[in-house]
């Protein structure tokens, strides 16, 4: 099999323009799921998303190949909603990159279907470094899949000068949920948006998936949906009371001009969103020194959602060994050090999150990481959960809205889901 | 003021609506490209405010050069020229050589086969994909340009569009041409391939804009900065939850710039002056 | 080298049968383009024709044949009417690019006019910038709170102008507005070079008949465009149909109003790579195409009323 691959792909060296980022070639026996060494010669194929991290990643390839000096890495970068139907095409063509990124939505997918490479062989992973709910999210059915690469949680971005004209005091640590509605309430009032967030997107991750956490409910429990649950309609509730009394902009304005948009802006007091948008935020905003970052509100409880990517390598990987160690070298303490000094999002690895906090120092990041180390919960999926999120886009803006009862929105979805779910 | 330049003027007065209603639309059709134009000059943040801020309160060039310092714009801009030079060239032979036969020659289940052809345009693109990565792969041409160019350049579009043009050809031509002995070949490239030359070069124009914009498939089939062309270079500057909008304005603008010279600097040869010379031909 | 009898024995009265028709000549200017054709769209085709008749895993594996069911499903599904009346209202709609299109070719290819260059430039721009850069600035148009739109409708006196991209009924004209948008530049560049194809004469010959520029247009520019006017008519619909990236660039894959937007090729997409029931994303591949094909054969059959030929 081996072989065979390296005579077509020496075949065709005279046809093609360039092949390397074809995964074989390794000439090396070795080089076969074997023990690696530090001779092993190997060329591996490595795919990402986000140019962003463009440093991040090369300088720890460069880290991997102090330790391998002879195994290649090739990488290749997609946006993206581009890279998944990429990942896509190419899981069907079998030809997967040997190592990838891998987000929640889609872990169960590619591991359920076999085209992840377990990586339970991995000796000295340390598991405990790594959030729970991490390391949780990326086991199927027993084995690990993915070591955890980095994090977000959510959080409220405050604008101070607009708590401060309508007269309410910046919230602070343990604030509850009729806080926050008076807050918004009183922004409203002076005619800036109290409160904005992805809801209408129904981006669960962002907004209504925490408060049905925060009201004790659940998204999706033992392959059973949560949302007909009445403390999950209280959480799903919350968002249509903030529309109804005006403290959040109806949908239509926050689909035709995005929330992120709206909070850069200066239009509105409240931000819902996740740590992603700290950069971001950084370079658009007017005036960053009016911002500052506070905890989720609470109700029965403190929540928040806490996702994160994983490294993952694929099934077919003609270097199952090299492609391991590298998923291993990208996600070690060092490597996290890398992430978190560039900045660009918050590093999985215990301990290793302060330069990241230590980013934007006023703005007091730490909200995020406290939140992942305390009260965070995982983010819900299944083995397809695209299915289900795509029927939260059709069945719940209408409720977000008010155009039909929460409650019977709730149940809809639930039992739809629950067919989805019994169908994986 | 001589007598023609008086006739000109005249007729332009008798034109006076149809300049007015063309420099409208024009405008409609402009806007978006200036607009762009605009963006790539602005920052971020202008490009984000609300309500827009169309003129940027300085021109910010560096956006530009910083297009440079994110994509290997240069090695990008080659393999696009390679890709939409191949697919062209092979699309006007293609397409031609087909419509001809399409509209003039007559052969047992030439409708049918018409038909069937014009079927490949109706099927999503998407359900496509999957199995021509599969071809393109059992081929070997994976990470090559010829992977990128392969399926686009048999197109039913510019096959559909080259019978219609020799279909409204005067007949008595190519009586005149086999009279003179001319095989079919000689008739089709020394007699109806010169008058067909309009509805070549809107094949080959319409061509090198799809294959120059084209995203998705060359997306697939490369994945190394180095080997991809400049639409799939571009589209990796848009990030997960936020993008650089000035940068890919200005990458976009440098990417298109080229292909608005082409067009200009051919658009009098491409669509004029071949109804008299088609003739000669 | 023909020493094969004649195949085309249906010429018209007054043109014997043609050499050309004979032998292997049309295998020789077709076979190149069929051979990649049944590569990389007849296999492809009949590969999902298969699929949809069959149950996958996500990526295809685990093949099982169920027969018509996913046609079955696929007919009681329902969000089909919806689907179907929101594409075929699409189609109907991007069709006025049309008649536009030949206006506007053939004012800016009226003998002696000047700047032509400039106006061809014009409607052709649309063309060369950036998909994603279009599609941005149009929303920026459409925008309900800010929008250029919505300001010039206020300032005519309308108080309450619609959200535009996220209303439904609303989404669908905006959608289609800039479908008709972005082809007219094509249809423009066909037209024009079909208008260039008339010989000067015909106008003259007209002129002298004393016909008005009015009757001119409509008894010898239309009729002479006819053929070209077809090519358009045909794709425009096959493309309408296709009905997919317009709603994505224009509205966004979440945004609420998507919901009663959804295109035959959204359900296509939604059903093959979301839900990932690739057997039943193929079949309703498969009922665009026999669709597409029915109103596509009967265009073909009218065109003998109204399409000119030589």
């Amino acid at each position: 099999m081996k072989r065979r691959s390296f005579l077509t792909v020496a075949g065709l060296a005279g046809a093609a323009v360039s092949l390397s980022a074809c995964s074989g070639g390794d000439t090396e026996p070795g080089g076969q799921g074997g023990e690696l060494t530090a001779d092993t010669t190997a060329e591996l194929t490595f795919f990402y998303w986000d140019k962003n991290q463009t440093p991040t990643v090369e300088a720890n390839i460069a880290a991997f190949n102090k330790q391998y000096p002879n195994i290649k890495v090739n990488t290749s970068i997609a946006a993206y909603k581009d890279y998944w139907s990429k990942l896509r095409t190419q899981a069907e063509g079998d030809q997967l990159p040997d190592v990838f990124w891998m987000n929640g939505p889609n872990i169960q997918l590619y591991a359920g279907n076999d085209m992840l490479a377990s990586i339970d062989d991995l000796t000295d992973v340390p598991w405990d470094k790594y959030p729970q709910a991490l390391v949780d999210l990326y086991t199927v059915d027993g084995s690990h899949f993915g070591i955890p690469k980095d994090y977000d949680t959510i959080a409220c971005f405050i604008n101070k000068t607009l708590f401060e004209q309508a007269g309410v005091p910046i919230p602070t640590d343990g604030w509850t949920w009729a806080e926050h509605n008076d807050a918004a309430k009183k922004i409203a009032a002076t005619g800036a948006h109290g409160v904005v967030s992805t809801v209408g997107a129904a981006d669960g991750q962002g907004s209504y998936y925490n408060t049905i956490y925060q009201a004790g409910g659940y998204v999706i429990k033992d392959n059973q949906s949560g949302f007909a649950d009445p403390k999950s309609v209280k959480g799903l509730q919350f968002w249509a009371d903030l529309i109804a009394d005006g403290s959040m902009p109806s949908l239509q304005v926050m689909t035709d001009t995005s929330p992120t948009v709206l909070f850069s802006n200066g239009q509105a007091g409240i931000f819902w969103a996740g740590s992603w948008m700290v950069q971001p935020l950084l370079e658009d905003l007017k005036d960053p020194a009016e911002v500052i970052v506070v905890p989720l509100p609470k109700d029965e409880t403190q929540a928040t959602i806490i996702h994160g990517l994983a490294y993952v390598a694929s099934a077919k990987s003609k270097n199952l060994a090299a492609s391991k160690a590298l998923v291993q070298a990208m996600t070690t303490e060092e490597a996290a050090k890398t992430e978190a000094a560039n900045g660009t999002a918050i590093p999985a690895f215990t301990g290793t999150q302060q330069a990241w906090v230590d980013g934007q120092p006023e703005w007091n990041l730490g909200v995020f990481t406290t939140g992942a180390d305390e009260y965070s919960v995982s983010y819900p999926v299944s083995k397809n959960t695209a299915a289900w999120e795509d029927l939260q886009l059709q069945i719940l803006p209408d409720a977000f809205a008010g155009k039909t009862p929460m409650e019977e929105a709730a149940k809809n979805l639930a039992e739809q889901m629950d067919a989805l779910l019994a169908k994986e | 003021m001589s007598d023609k330049t008086r006739r000109v003027l005249a007729t332009q007065v008798r034109y006076l609506p149809a300049h007015i209603l063309l420099i409208l639309g024009g405008l409609v059709m402009l806007f978006p490209f200036v607009w762009q134009i605009l963006m790539s000059l602005s920052t971020n943040a202008e490009i984000q405010s609300v309500p827009p801020q169309l003129i940027p309160e300085q021109f910010m060039w560096s956006n530009y050069t910083d297009v440079f310092a994110k994509i290997p714009f240069l090695s990008q801009f080659g393999t696009s020229v390679l890709i939409t030079v191949v697919r062209t060239v092979g699309q006007v032979v293609l397409c031609s050589l087909a419509g001809y036969a399409f509209a003039r020659m007559r052969f047992r289940g030439r409708n049918l086969l018409f038909g069937l052809l014009l079927a490949i345009l109706m099927i999503p693109g998407q359900a496509y994909l999957i199995p021509q990565y599969q071809i393109i792969k059992s081929l070997n041409l994976l990470e090559t340009w010829g992977g990128v160019v392969l399926p686009g350049i048999f197109s039913a579009f510019g096959t559909f569009l080259m019978r219609q043009a020799f279909l409204s050809m005067p007949k008595e031509l190519e009586e005149a041409a086999r009279l003179d002995g001319c095989n079919p070949w000689q008739t089709f490239w020394r007699v109806m391939l010169p008058l067909a030359k309009p509805s070549l070069s809107a094949v080959a124009i319409v061509t090198v804009l799809w294959s120059w914009n084209d995203l998705l498939w060359p997306l697939i089939i490369t994945s190394r900065e180095d080997n991809m062309p400049l639409s799939v270079g571009i589209a990796t500057l848009a990030g997960q939850y936020s993008s650089d909008w000035a940068i890919m304005m200005a990458a976009s603008v440098m990417a298109m710039a080229p292909i608005f010279v082409l067009f200009f600097s051919m658009q009098k040869r491409v669509i004029e002056g071949l109804a008299a010379s088609g003739v000669k031909g | 080298m023909t020493t094969t009898t004649a195949t085309g024995r249906q010429a018209p009265p007054k043109t014997r049968t043609h050499p050309m028709s004979v032998g292997a000549w049309p295998l020789l200017f077709v076979g190149p383009l069929l051979i990649g054709v049944a590569i990389f769209y007849y296999y492809p085709i009949v590969s999902n024709l298969y699929t949809s008749f069959t149950t996958t895993n996500a990526f295809g594996g685990d093949v099982k044949f169920v027969g018509v069911d996913n046609y079955v499903d696929l007919l009681t599904r329902p969000d089909l009417p919806s689907a179907l009346g929101n594409t075929l209202l699409y189609t109907g709609v991007v069709l006025l690019a049309v008649p536009l299109s030949v206006v506007i070719a053939s004012m800016i290819e009226l003998p002696g006019l000047k700047g032509r260059t400039l106006y061809r430039m014009l409607f052709f721009m649309p063309y060369l910038a950036m998909p994603v850069a279009i599609a941005q600035v149009w929303r920026i148009f459409f925008n309900g709170n800010f929008g250029l739109l919505n300001q010039m409708l206020k300032a005519i006196g309308i108080s309450d102008p619609p959200y535009w991209l996220s209303t439904p009924g609303f989404a669908m004209l905006a959608v289609a507005f800039f479908g008709i948008w972005s082809s007219i530049g094509f249809n423009v560049i066909i037209l024009s070079s079909g208008l260039k194809g008339i010989p000067p004469e015909l106008y003259e010959a007209a002129s002298l008949d004393g016909a008005n520029a009015w009757q001119q247009f409509s008894r010898v520019t239309v009729p002479l465009l006819t053929p070209s006017i077809f090519f358009l008519t045909i794709m425009q619909v096959i493309g309408g149909f296709q009905l997919f990236d317009g709603l994505y660039a224009m509205l966004g894959p979440t945004n609420p109003a998507i919901n009663e937007s959804r295109s035959l090729v959204y359900l296509f997409y939604n059903e093959a790579f979301v839900q990932q029931n690739k057997g039943g994303g193929a079949a309703i591949a498969m009922f665009i195409v026999v669709l597409v094909g029915i109103v596509t054969a009967i265009q073909f059959w009218g065109q003998k009323k109204w399409v000119h030929y030589e």
